[in-house]
């Protein structure tokens, strides 16, 4: 397994007024493996994720990665985070943003200049290095900080919501580009979502967490067929019934 | 012709009304203190323009500019350290608020005991006067940056050198530029006031000499240098921080405008 998560727990504060964000979490992440994390808001996805990245240690349990608990975000990781606008750095263009990890990983220039030019190329981004970021449209900017986080090559792409401040078109486009992006460069992904259409359109496997304090709900296969498209895989009744049964999970008969 | 044009030729213009007010006005005035404007611009071209320009103005520059460096780099580095630290704000952060609190002038009749060397007195005041504005700006600077960049850095495997280098500092840029502009007014006050309390030479040394000399025409004189050397040291700040910033009105604009 890449990822093994062991019954992870994490309170915040100690003592009788530690507020208990994550009960018990245990699930595990095989190599290519595109999983969604899907759950009501406020279930503690983004600590959830914090943890997994390594830039928060759990309370109890471990996150394991090739099979040892990591205490530090490792270097095989990639992290997308929400707010493209404040996590992109603002004094440095599209380009040398994307350069800014792999300055100790590639030394040679020309080869590091090659890589940002891949990243971008990826993510359809080619002739905008030289603009900074906030000249850009969200979406845009978003696709820029998928490219930092593709250029030094992670085994693992963590993305926390990364489209739920975007338009719906845009977000469309997005998930179309991750897809396409996991399959170009073989990265595993982990997703975290509120979104249940975009965590079954996406997912080869949903992790369905509960309300807070928040424990695995179910794992759920999703057995749709790939490449997936945007109108023809919505429009298959297996999808329609996978999204219903998340939406019972989390939502409950309503 | 847009607004900005308007603006412009106010900007210029206004001074320049001011001034020919002042040359007409002035003009043909026998009084001792008030000297016509063309008189002061006379003897201005004569004094600074001349053997003045390297037996006062260029001591008092180079006094004031080595203590103005000397303030920005200490000023950036006690800033941050005291910005990262919390433990380091605890301890010295009432000790600044106090030294701060003191009018940088106060500063001279210490230095003059404790400094034989005149040069080393005055560099002393106006680097220490100096340093405040640069140490309390860079702090709020250093504290203010995004959780999320110092997030993106952790997740880079960045050291504590890189993070401080490429996402804390620049981060900082924008109030520690604020702190610069700040003290330059302040190094320039410094300067003068260490001038005139204890010098040989320099242009604060000038202007008092000339007023006890009642020689009030060269005192206008002096005056209208230490304004200009103001004007132009203060824009040529304003330029480099346009380089330095630009990212950073960008960045506002499009922050605000979204």
């Amino acid at each position: 397994m890449l990822v093994e998560v062991e019954n992870l727990r994490k309170a915040y504060g100690s003592g009788p007024t530690a507020h208990l964000a994550i009960a018990d979490i245990s699930f595990e992440v095989g190599v290519g493996e595109f999983v969604c994390i899907v759950g009501p808001s406020g279930c503690g996805k983004t600590t959830l994720l914090r943890c997994l990245s390594g830039l928060m240690p759990p309370t109890s349990g471990f996150v394991k990665l090739h099979g040892t608990a990591i205490d530090r975000p490792p270097q095989e990781m990639g992290l997308v985070f929400q707010e493209y606008n404040r996590s992109l750095l603002p004094w440095m263009t599209v380009r040398r943003n994307v350069e800014l990890p792999l300055k100790k990983k590639i030394r040679v220039a020309a080869e590091r200049s090659r890589a940002v030019d891949d990243a971008l190329a990826a993510v359809g981004l080619t002739g905008f290095g030289d603009r900074y970021p906030w000249q850009l449209s969200g979406g845009m900017q978003q696709r820029v900080a998928i490219a930092r986080a593709m250029a030094y090559r992670p085994e693992i792409l963590l993305m926390d919501e990364p489209f739920a401040s975007l338009d719906a078109q845009t977000r469309i486009e997005l998930e179309d580009l991750v897809l396409q992006v996991r399959h170009e460069f073989g990265v595993t992904v982990l997703f975290v979502t509120h979104d249940i259409d975009e965590a079954v359109y996406l997912a080869d496997r949903i992790v369905v967490l509960s309300a807070p304090p928040c424990t695995v709900a179910e794992v759920l296969d999703v057995p749709l067929p790939t490449p997936r498209n945007q109108t023809a895989t919505k429009a298959l009744p297996e999808f329609a019934e996978l999204r219903a049964h998340v939406y019972r999970q989390i939502l409950g008969d309503r | 012709m847009s607004r900005r044009v308007v603006l412009l030729a106010l900007e210029v213009l206004t001074p320049l009304v001011v001034l020919v007010g002042w040359f007409v006005i002035s003009a043909g005035s026998t009084s001792l203190y008030y000297p016509p404007l063309a008189d002061i611009l006379e003897r201005f071209g004569q004094i600074w323009l001349g053997a003045g320009f390297v037996s006062d103005a260029l001591p008092s520059l180079g006094r004031m500019l080595t203590g103005y460096v000397v303030a920005a780099v200490a000023g950036v580095v006690v800033g941050t350290a005291l910005g990262l630290s919390p433990v380091a704000r605890t301890l010295l952060g009432p000790a600044v608020e106090f030294l701060r609190a003191l009018p940088a002038v106060l500063l001279i009749p210490f230095a003059l005991v404790v400094f034989t060397d005149d040069t080393t007195m005055k560099v002393f005041v106006i680097a220490l006067g100096c340093s405040f504005p640069v140490i309390l700006n860079t702090v709020d600077g250093v504290r203010s940056v995004e959780p999320l960049q110092l997030d993106v850095a952790r997740m880079f495997g960045f050291g504590r050198v890189e993070r401080l280098w490429r996402v804390v500092l620049p981060s900082a840029s924008p109030q520690i530029f604020a702190g610069l502009r700040a003290s330059l007014s302040l190094a320039l006050i410094l300067m003068v006031v260490s001038e005139m309390v204890a010098s040989t030479n320099g242009i604060g040394y000038s202007i008092l000499q000339s007023q006890r000399l009642f020689a009030t025409t060269d005192m206008w004189a002096g005056i209208v240098l230490l304004g200009l050397l103001g004007y132009l040291i203060n824009i040529a700040l304003v330029v480099i921080e346009k380089r330095v910033l630009a990212w950073h009105r960008g960045f506002r604009a499009s922050v605000l405008g979204s």
